[in-house]
This record gives C-alpha cells, sequence and structure tokens, in this order.
C-alpha cells in the first residue's frame, strides 16, 4: 500500500507509491503491455487477440483497495491510434467506460473522489506511447477538487456554470459549441495553450449525461485533440483531466460540474513551458501569450484539423 | 475486431457472467487475471457496419 503524508506548508497530501520506480518504462513497441496478446508473441496485460476497449487494475497503483484504486484505460488495440485519431463512435464508446468506471469506482466506501486523466507524450512524462488514460480512486477529497468547491462557495453557486456564462458573453476565447458542450480558453488560461470543454448545463458528473451529451462531449475532445495536433503539426502533448463530483461522505452543497481541462505544456512547436520559480515557489503562472491569442490560433488549428 | 478471444498464453479466469452487462452504447465483459487484477472488455453493442475502430 501507499503511504501518504501531510506537507503542513502546503497543506495538501503527498502519496508515496515506492513500487512504481520499477513500472514500465519506454518499452519498444514489440514489447508493448497494452497491446494484444497476438500469438506466439509475447504475453500482455491484455490477454486476447483483438479488443476494443480495456480496462484493467494498474500493476503498478498509487492506490489500492481498501484505500482507493488505479486502473489503465486502454482506448484501442491499435498501438500507433490517438483520441483524435479514433473513428468518432469509438470515442463516444470511451465517454460511457469513463461512466461506468466512474459510478463503479465511485460507489466505492474507499474512493472519495475518482480522477480519469491522460497523460500525453514524453513531455509529461508519459511511460507507455500506447494510446490509453488512467482512472486514479482518491481515499480522499484531493486540493484541486477542494479548490473547486471552494470557488462554488466563492461565487455562490456553481463556479464551472457562472464562468462559462462569462465565456459565452465574451466569445473571444469560445472554441467550439454546440447545443450540449461549449470548449473555451478560460480567461485567466495557465497555459499557453489551455482549454476547457464543459457541459453547457449543469451536469455534476458522467452519471448524469443523456446519450446526447455523451456523444456531443466525444465530438468536442476529439475536435479540440485533431486542433491540437493540427497547431503545430505534430502530436501535441497534454495533461487531460475530467473534472467531476467527489464521490466521498456528501459535502453541502455536493459540488461538481463535469468539464474536462486540458495542460499542454508546449508554448511553441519546440519549446516547453516549464513550472520554475514562480510557478512552483509562488503559486503564480507567468505566460508569455494572452489567452485571446492562444484562443484565435486554436480555431484556426481546429478548422485544418477538422 | 473486438473479439474477446483468448490466446491461451495467459489464461484468465472465464468471465463471471456468459452475459455480457450493458452500459448505454457498449457491453462489457469481466475477466480476472492470474495475479488477481480485474481485467474489463468494452466493445460497442451497437457498431456501425464498419466496425467503428481503427484510424
Amino acid at each position: 500500500l501507499s503511504e501518504i503524508r501531510r506537507n503542513e506548508l502546503r497543506g495538501e497530501p503527498v502519496v508515496y507509491a515506492i513500487d512504481r520506480q520499477e513500472r514500465t518504462f519506454l518499452p519498444a513497441r514489440t514489447h508493448c503491455p497494452l497491446c494484444p496478446t497476438r500469438p506466439g508473441g509475447p504475453a500482455t496485460e491484455i490477454p486476447v487477440e483483438a479488443f476494443e476497449i480495456a480496462v484493467f487494475e494498474n500493476r503498478f497503483p498509487a492506490f489500492q483497495a481498501p484505500a482507493g484504486a488505479a486502473e489503465v484505460v486502454v482506448y484501442t488495440d491499435d498501438h500507433d491510434s490517438s483520441l483524435g485519431v479514433l473513428a468518432p463512435e469509438r470515442v463516444e464508446a470511451l465517454m460511457w467506460v469513463w461512466r461506468h468506471r466512474y459510478g463503479e469506482l465511485g460507489a466505492r466506501e474507499d474512493v472519495h473522489y475518482v480522477l480519469i486523466f491522460e497523460n500525453r507524450g514524453v513531455e509529461v512524462g508519459v511511460t507507455l506511447h500506447h494510446p490509453h488514460g488512467q482512472i486514479y480512486g482518491y481515499p480522499f477529497t484531493p486540493p484541486v477538487a477542494q479548490l473547486e468547491l471552494a470557488a462554488d462557495a466563492r461565487l455562490g453557486g456553481c463556479a464551472p456554470c457562472a464562468l462559462l456564462e462569462r465565456e459565452l458573453s465574451d466569445g473571444r476565447r469560445v472554441l467550439h459549441e454546440d447545443e450540449w458542450v461549449v470548449v473555451y480558453v478560460p480567461h485567466a488560461a495557465r497555459w499557453p495553450y489551455e482549454a476547457h470543454v464543459v457541459m453547457r448545463a449543469h451536469r455534476p458528473s458522467l452519471l448524469d449525461c443523456s446519450a446526447p451529451e455523451l456523444a456531443a462531449l466525444a465530438r468536442a475532445l476529439r475536435l479540440l485533440v485533431r486542433g491540437y495536433d493540427a497547431l503545430f503539426e505534430r502530436p501535441f502533448p497534454y495533461v487531460m483531466v475530467v473534472h467531476q463530483a467527489p464521490t466521498g461522505p456528501a459535502v453541502t452543497p455536493p459540488g461538481g460540474h463535469l468539464h474536462v481541462e486540458f495542460y499542454p505544456p508546449l508554448r511553441t512547436a519546440e519549446k516547453l513551458k516549464y513550472l520554475a520559480g514562480s510557478e512552483q515557489g509562488a503559486g503564480t503562472f507567468i505566460s508569455d501569450v494572452l489567452p485571446e491569442e492562444s484562443a484565435a490560433r486554436l480555431r484556426e488549428a481546429i478548422r485544418r484539423g477538422a | 475486431m473486438g473479439s474477446a478471444q483468448p490466446t491461451g498464453q495467459r489464461e484468465p479466469s472465464p468471465p463471471a457472467s456468459q452475459e455480457p452487462e450493458r452500459v448505454g452504447v457498449v457491453s462489457l465483459v469481466r475477466m480476472v487475471k492470474d495475479d488477481g487484477r480485474q481485467l474489463i472488455l468494452y466493445e460497442r453493442s451497437d457498431r456501425s457496419p464498419d466496425g467503428g475502430g481503427g484510424a
């Protein structure tokens, strides 16, 4: 089991999962543990010859029962695919997989918060190139979720609802919108090409979404990732995080508004935005591009990538 | 694409139920890996004629 300590100066937990030091690191594609197990080939994590989407408990978990969960979500058996390259109906299926895992893990007493995420690219520390995401079931409500609850209290209601209204009213940073979903670069984006994919109606989690809403969410995610890849004409690294309602002991009001945040580290095709002195030491991002400028570039890239 | 046939190289436990569960547009089959970890295979249950996968 991992050890959880509390960093009192930061007021936040730190998780020590020392077994993860031994996890598979950038294996040759012939030994990819997320590919299907093919006849005559090495055994992988998935002992079938072909599959659509697979979810399994992480062999090197940061959390595990009875104190949380860690799962791997493999998007496809195609080693060279990606969220933007998958067929639209496959991305829609992934939304239902996420929904299923959120519901099942969130129902466990030892899981207080379900975090669905994807790290894409070596720039953000990915250790396996096969297209996949992860799910952590935290045995506590982590700091970012608590900050979102605090933002609700500060803004006098659902903060993502209020911020969405502001973005739609301003309009300069909106990248895409339809009946169900809005995509925008936030007014105070911390990353040069940060973007948020937000449900238009107040939906605390994937469990509250209708089938058309999940289909629209899938379309928006795919559209944005294709736009990212078109921006610098290269696979675009990012951290993608699904934000939803906490699942632990009831808080009042319960909080949560389903949205997906992308934190891409690139500021140009070759230059990375590093978290350095101000970001790490003062908690203050210094950015060299205005969100309105990056939104204009991303809109054009989305048009090219569509 | 998508048929969950074990290769025989590593034998997972048979699914707990022969009837796949269905959640929205996907059906799922649960397995237990030989080290005890859960594995779930999902497929679109309303797949389009071209199989809906790949690039």
